[in-house]
């Protein structure tokens, strides 16, 4: 499966939006987790059955379309909100606005 | 106490945390301010915030255990290879307690904290219950109720020490009561200390006096020996004291009134040899101590040399015991018995 994001990355935004109410990326982030170890379980499912084969690859190709379009999401939520999408740092603005929300 | 090397989400943290009322709580920026830190912070809890940039940064948490162990520990982590990682460090360290995902929701996070907090407040509660009432009952006492062997008495080999003070009526008389309750407390808490330091158990105290057994290896010579520490200078105290020692079987167990939940029972330990040793503390002059000749031939402590008195009619023994009494202040200064 392509990522456009490493682990580190994401784990990253993840650290930086801190508390739920104010982690709408890091929500995103934790979707993309979810879908990664969904789809190394079902690449890595032992298959007994041809038909449990493809139970497996259905949900697998099902998975890599959704962690696609989660990726894209957190790139333009990303790019919406001001993150540096090079250093993956928040924006200050982003900080104050959170902690004053909070 | 926090550990975020994060300037922005320890600040968070923090607000969050006194906005629900946890004001008493300690920064930390980095493991290498800990070992100074934790010399003379005792926290209940230490928050790390794991960054998942800083994999080496979990050393702070091993520190926390090493110096406080009684600290509980809660880790918040990224989901992803971040919190496989910080489980799997948790597991081979036990050096995490609870480890919560982020982003942080107020219901986990929040209820997590207040639960180890009401564990850890309970814990203390307890434990200082449990420091007072140790100071209140039997040494032994405890033991026998946490094994719930409240019906059944043991049976075992033990030497038996009373000490008394001589002439309590007439010193009580003398002084204000308050001073001599202040004198009484001086000098059994003294005596409980030697005792421990034998390796006896104070069983009870008697008014003027206490009752004390040595059991185990070793019992006749640690009881004798501590009667004779005991002895030595108490004809000279402002409450003079006598000792009696004797070795036989008791009978130990709580006894009183069993009938009904919270009716006062009490851990005693009974028998000839207690009346025994209690009988040969009464004859005991200030200073003195009485034993039985098998105290003292198993004991065999050397020095002060024992004075045969030869066999005393000891009142409820149809046979009269077979004693020697020591002086071991008379000794040390070097009069005669």
């Amino acid at each position: 499966m392509k990522e456009r994001f490493n682990a580190s990355q994401v784990s990253k935004v993840i650290d930086q939006s801190l508390v739920y109410q104010c982690a709408c990326p890091a929500q995103v982030c934790r979707a993309i987790f979810e879908l990664r170890e969904l789809h190394e379980y079902q690449m890595n499912c032992a298959s007994d059955s041809v038909n449990d084969a493809v139970v497996h690859n259905t949900i697998a190709l099902a998975t890599e379309k959704a962690h696609e379009l989660m990726e894209d999401c957190l790139a333009r939520i990303l790019d919406i909100e001001g993150w540096n999408m090079v250093t993956l740092n928040m924006p200050e603005t982003l900080k104050k606005k959170a902690a004053k929300d909070l | 106490m926090l550990i975020d090397s994060d300037p922005y989400t320890r600040s968070v943290l923090i607000d969050q945390l006194a906005q629900r009322g946890y004001d008493n709580v300690q920064l930390v920026n980095s493991a290498l301010e800990l070992p100074t830190l934790l010399e003379s912070a005792q926290p209940d809890i230490v928050i790390f915030n794991y960054q998942s940039d800083r994999p080496e940064s979990l050393s702070a948490l091993t520190i926390v255990k090493l110096q406080r162990p009684q600290a509980a520990t809660i880790a918040i982590v990224s989901p992803g290879p971040a919190l496989k990682t910080v489980r799997a460090w948790a597991q081979q360290t036990q050096g995490i307690d609870v480890v919560i995902e982020k982003p942080l929701s107020d219901e986990r996070f929040f209820m997590t904290l207040r639960d180890l907090l009401q564990v850890k407040i309970s814990l203390r509660e307890l434990q200082s219950k449990t420091q007072r009432l140790s100071n209140l009952v039997p040494e032994g006492a405890l033991s026998a109720i946490e094994n719930s062997v409240d019906d059944e008495a043991e049976l075992f080999e033990a030497v038996v020490l009373f000490t008394d003070v001589r002439g309590s009526s007439q010193l009580i008389r003398k002084m204000p009561p308050r001073s001599f309750f202040e004198l009484l407390n001086q000098s059994l808490s003294a005596q409980s200390s030697q005792i421990r330091q034998h390796q006896g158990s104070v069983i009870k105290y008697t008014g003027d006096g206490l009752m004390a057994i040595f059991r185990g290896p070793g019992k006749s010579y640690l009881g004798l020996r501590c009667a004779l520490d005991l002895a030595t200078g108490a004809s000279k105290q402002e409450l003079p004291f006598g000792v009696g020692i004797a070795k036989g079987l008791v009978l130990a167990g709580l006894i009183g009134d069993s009938g009904h939940a919270g009716q006062r029972r009490q851990y005693d330990v009974i028998g000839a040899t207690v009346h025994l040793a209690a009988r040969l503390c009464a004859t005991a002059d200030p200073g003195e101590v009485i034993a039985t000749g098998d105290v003292n031939a198993v004991a065999k402590v050397g020095s002060p040399t024992p004075r045969a008195i030869g066999n005393v009619s000891v009142r409820g023994f149809s046979r009269a015991v077979e004693c020697v009494a020591f002086n071991p202040s008379n000794e040390n200064t070097g009069v005669d018995p």
